[in-house]
């Protein structure tokens, strides 16, 4: 253990008591009728608004979600053994909320906002942001147009997504949907570097604190975390914080947006924040719907994804934006965005349950991972044939959209004739050539974990594919024919990269890129 | 508190009748013995709340203990009994003298402190409630040598705390919610 230096135990002692007054306070109070489950009634506190904390003896706090005639019911965000029937609580005049600010970058952060990560207090400037908040309104929005390059081939090519946009990730248990979203932050270190940053918000819902732990080391390891906040409620935390951990997650990626930066936002899952929500709902007996969730587990998901915008460019217009929180006027800039991938579990498959088709109806497209893939190595195990970007397509830039263009097409034609090849060879050479050159892509598009690419390798290679340049190159060795592609590429044509990555596919450019894929596939030739 | 929304109405409605028949300072003053004897006696208590006991000996009974009552008043047990909710006397009793106060704006201020208050303090105190309610107060002294020093004041959904245990317990909680242990 490393040594403690007793000045600086005094140091954070002085720290932590300088914030106390022993002031007498003035409180609204109530009594608590009776304590259980995470939901407690409270008689008294007349005066208590719906989403208000309330603050009991012990210093635990709670959010007021059910306004009776004589009491009210407030769902405890902690545990709840200290609380006694009888003993009072206080309403604190403030509506659930979390406070952001630049410090809380890199953090690893609870339900409201108190780091949980052992790194001290949030510093600097913080502003309170509520996590309940109305999204923006049409006037104060503008449609998607830049990408949001997520490093992964089949995405950025074939379902691309867009700044501002929300685009739904889902699939079964172990499909890898975390790790497509991992790999998305991991591939925004290329901004981050070139001091663009696209600011990350990665919220854990329910899930093991081990697997937190992990993805906060993985980011942290790869530099990623520089740029990044992790919002964790864990599946040991009460279910209200696990309602309410996706809120604080838009409300910190709002503090980027309504500043005009770019924000990407990933919830993880959705479906373990519905659960939260449908056992805080029953417990606070309200009436049970289809497969026992609330009524209003539609608009919970709505009205969180809608948070997700890209907004106008104009300054003067952005800074009348509805229901800005007080401490955010005078601050707001135009241009900012923010980027939601939400994430889905299905169970075997299945889509038309009601949570599933609750969130692809609301985002603008989705992205489905299937196990069957998985489980043949096609990794990711993007099913491209039902994964659909609605808005992203006007957001890919110029150069990948000429190149892309046919590739969702003939993939779509190899799958069909897929089948066929794997009855015998009696087959004519144009449907031999769609499966050989679908069989190549197919290994063009798998990736390895945390093995993002920028956007101009991806271009460079997936034009080799879509041009049937690799048709000499043995399809196990389509992966080293790649590597030494790229490698040569990055070391010998810098300029073609650069004018790739700028938007232009220019005559020179697809010169270079088939001149260097033929020299190097001769070398695979029989 | 259960039957307190019933309790709420009858309360009002007797308020109302005991005005008009100008009675409602003698009422008050009955419902006061009835608050007190009810929940000071856990068999009487029983009794009103068993279904077994059959409402006529409720009647009598209750017009046994209470002789004195205004005409008020016994009529009201009747039409408790007469509606069984005779078990929610005492909360009607209650839910009436509150809202007696509420008409004459004068206020309940409970005061919590370690030893009791003497006269010299209490008149601090009701100067006190007088200053943060702007309304009459009688004060109500509970001794409770756990909050160490100090007093809360507590008038209906208002509280103040000058409690050295308060100050104790918010010290203790800001000393240990320290962000310098990683809590996954």
């Amino acid at each position: 253990m490393a040594e403690v230096n007793p000045a600086e135990v005094s140091a954070i002692l002085k720290q932590q008591l300088s914030g106390f007054e022993s002031k007498a306070s003035l409180d609204e109070v109530g009594t608590v009728l009776n304590v259980g489950d995470g939901i407690a009634n409270i008689y008294g506190l007349a005066n208590a608004q719906y989403g208000e904390l309330v603050q009991f003896e012990s210093g635990l706090e709670g959010i007021v979600l059910n306004l009776e005639e004589d009491n009210i019911g407030v769902v405890l965000l902690g545990p709840a053994k200290e609380i006694k029937e009888g003993s009072t609580v206080k309403r604190t005049q403030r509506i659930a909320s979390i406070n952001v600010g630049e410090g809380i970058v890199g953090r690893v952060v609870d339900t409201l906002g108190a780091p949980i990560d052992g790194k001290g207090p949030i510093e600097g400037e913080t502003f309170e942001m509520p996590l309940e908040r109305k999204a923006p309104g049409v006037i104060y929005r503008q449609p998607v147009t830049e990408p949001l390059q997520t490093g992964i081939k089949s995405i950025d090519a074939m379902v691309p997504v867009g700044r501002g946009q929300r685009e739904l990730v889902i699939g079964d248990r172990q499909t890898g949907k975390t790790t497509v979203c991992i790999d998305t932050i991991l591939n925004q270190k290329e901004f981050y570097d070139a001091g663009e940053p696209v600011y990350c918000i990665y919220v854990a819902v329910g899930q093991k604190a081990s697997t937190v732990a992990a993805i906060a080391k993985t980011l942290e390891d790869k530099g990623a975390l520089a740029y990044t906040t992790i919002v964790a409620a864990n599946a040991s935390d009460p279910a209200p914080m696990q309602v309410y951990a996706p809120f604080a997650g838009a409300a910190i990626g709002e503090y980027f947006r309504d500043t005009g930066r770019p924000a990407l936002i990933v919830y993880d899952d959705l479906s373990k924040q519905a659960v939260a929500y449908r056992e805080v709902s029953l417990l606070l007996r309200r009436p049970p719907g289809r497969e026992a969730y609330p009524g209003d587990v539609f608009f919970l998901h709505s009205r969180l994804l809608e948070r997700a915008a890209k907004v106008i460019a104009d300054d003067d217009i952005a800074k009348q934006m509805n229901d800005l929180p007080e401490s955010l006027k005078g601050k707001v800039k135009g241009g900012g965005s923010l980027t939601a991938l939400p994430l889905i579990e299905t169970q075997a498959g299945d889509v038309s349950a009601y949570i599933p088709t609750n969130v692809i109806s609301i985002t603008d497209g989705q992205i489905f991972l299937t196990s069957d893939l998985f489980n043949s190595g096609v990794r990711p195990a993007i099913d491209v044939g039902i994964s659909v970007s609605r808005v992203g397509g006007s957001a890919q830039i110029k150069s990948m959209k000429k190149v892309a263009g046919t590739l969702k097409l003939d993939q779509a034609q190899y799958r069909e004739l897929e089948a066929f090849a794997k009855f015998g060879s009696d087959l004519d050479a144009a449907t031999m050539n769609v499966i050989e050159k679908g069989k190549r892509n197919v290994e063009i598009l798998k990736q390895g974990q945390n093995d993002p690419y920028p956007v101009e390798n991806q271009i460079a290679i997936i034009y080799a594919g879509s041009k049937n340049l690799l048709r000499d190159v043995p399809v196990d060795k389509v992966k080293e024919f790649e590597m030494e592609y790229l490698d040569y590429l990055n070391a010998k044509h810098r300029d073609t990269l650069d004018t790739l990555k700028a938007g232009k596919l220019t005559d020179e450019v697809i010169d270079t890129l088939t001149s260097v894929a033929k020299d190097l596939s001769s070398k695979y030739k029989k | 508190m259960r039957g307190t929304r019933a309790a709420q109405r009858y309360a009002k409605a007797i308020l109302s009748l005991a005005k008009d028949k100008k009675a409602a300072d003698a009422v008050e003053k009955d419902m006061q013995t009835i608050l007190k004897t009810v929940t000071n006696s856990r068999d009487l208590e029983n009794m009103l709340t068993s279904p077994v006991v059959r409402n006529s000996i409720k009647k009598s009974a209750l017009l046994e203990i209470f002789k004195n009552l205004d005409n008020v008043s016994k009529g009201a047990i009747d039409i408790l009994i007469e509606n069984g909710r005779i078990n929610i006397l005492h909360i009607v009793a209650r839910q009436y003298i509150i809202q007696y106060n509420e008409m004459n704006n004068v206020r309940q201020a409970v005061v919590t402190t370690a030893v009791p208050l003497d006269s010299e303090l209490e008149a601090q105190v009701l100067a006190k409630v007088k200053e943060l309610t702007g309304s009459k107060a009688t004060l109500k002294n509970i001794v409770d040598e756990d909050i160490i020093g100090g007093f809360i004041l507590r008038v209906g959904d208002l509280q103040y705390d000058a409690s050295v245990a308060r100050n104790l317990s918010r010290l203790k909680r800001e000393l240990k919610d320290n962000t310098y242990v990683s809590k996954f």
